[in-house]
């Protein structure tokens, strides 16, 4: 009966529960800020991989007909991409002067990377854009890249 | 009976000791975090993951090309954390990838876009140096599967 009766202060015991997690969140946070102000954030390797792409792909197109039917299958043994990477945080847009369209990979990468004040944001892809002329024709080139690094566990 | 304090007392036990488990728990997790700055090498990982992706993707298909890359820097780091000269560097051809790692049970990676392997890597002293750390590796064409 005493053990039932006796809560006095239990509320706000519990209630410490979240003050002590409220703590722990601002020191986490202080400390990622503090290593985060004195190292930095690292390499954005971003643009460097969409320029290097670019070059890949200029290269490729000189030698395919990226608009015959079927080519953003065979595009990967032809070009020497791998499927998986490519398609999931890369984007690949070639467009001729009528209006067609080829891609692979993220499509919304041919926006994000253009939208004003996309730079200043580091959730946003970085793309080289470019013209390729072949057989007389101008195509558009865009390619984009917005791979980051991954910290794993081994 | 009078069992003074048994129910409080039992209370403020059980309530310190869960606090104290997740402290310490919060404690081991922000320990590993902070760990993998030290000496920057958490920087250094992502910025080699990088360096050897770009080298990888530049690389032309159809031709093996042995490429070196030096890494004393990094390995100098790795050896100091007691890291296996074999674990610093390695490739996942399966899914393309690059993982470096400069700290015990930690690395980073990074996906390579060029659709080939890697094979033969190694961490060799440069002929005639004696602090210069290099990594070599040759880029072959995929080794696919028979069907």
């Amino acid at each position: 009966m005493n053990r039932s009766m006796n809560r006095k202060g239990d509320a706000g015991d519990s209630l410490m529960f979240f003050a002590f997690f409220f703590l722990m969140i601002i020191i986490g946070g202080g400390i990622s800020l503090g290593l985060y102000a004195f190292y930095g954030q690292g390499h954005d390797f971003r643009q460097a991989e969409a320029d290097v792409l670019g070059k890949r792909v200029e290269d490729c197109f000189m030698k395919n007909d990226f608009f015959e039917a079927g080519f953003n299958e065979t595009i990967y043994k032809k070009c020497g991409f791998n499927k998986g990477v490519i398609e999931k945080d890369h984007l690949i847009y070639v467009r001729n002067q009528v209006g067609n369209e080829f891609f692979i990979g993220v499509l919304d990468y041919k926006n994000q990377c253009f939208f004003k004040g996309a730079e200043k944001n580091k959730n946003f892809p970085r793309c080289a854009k470019f013209t390729i002329t072949k057989s007389g024709q101008e195509f558009e080139v865009i390619v984009g890249s917005n791979q980051n690094s991954r910290s794993i566990i081994l | 009976m009078n069992k003074r304090g048994e129910s409080a007392g039992d209370n403020i036990l059980f309530n310190n000791l869960i606090y104290m488990i997740l402290f310490i728990l919060f404690f081991l997790g922000m320990f590993y975090y902070v760990l993998g700055f030290q000496n920057g090498a958490a920087l250094l990982e992502d910025f080699y993951a990088k360096e050897i992706s770009r080298m990888i993707n530049a690389a032309e298909l159809g031709t093996e090309t042995e490429v070196s890359l030096d890494v004393t820097k990094a390995t100098e780091i790795a050896f100091k954390k007691g890291v296996r000269r074999s674990d610093i560097f390695n490739f996942d051809n399966v899914n393309n990838k690059v993982i470096v790692s400069l700290r015990l049970n930690g690395g980073t990676s990074f996906n390579f876009f060029n659709d080939v392997d890697v094979v033969d890597w190694d961490i060799k002293l440069v002929s005639g140096g004696i602090e210069t750390n290099r990594l070599y590796f040759k880029i072959v064409e995929k080794q696919r599967e028979s069907e």
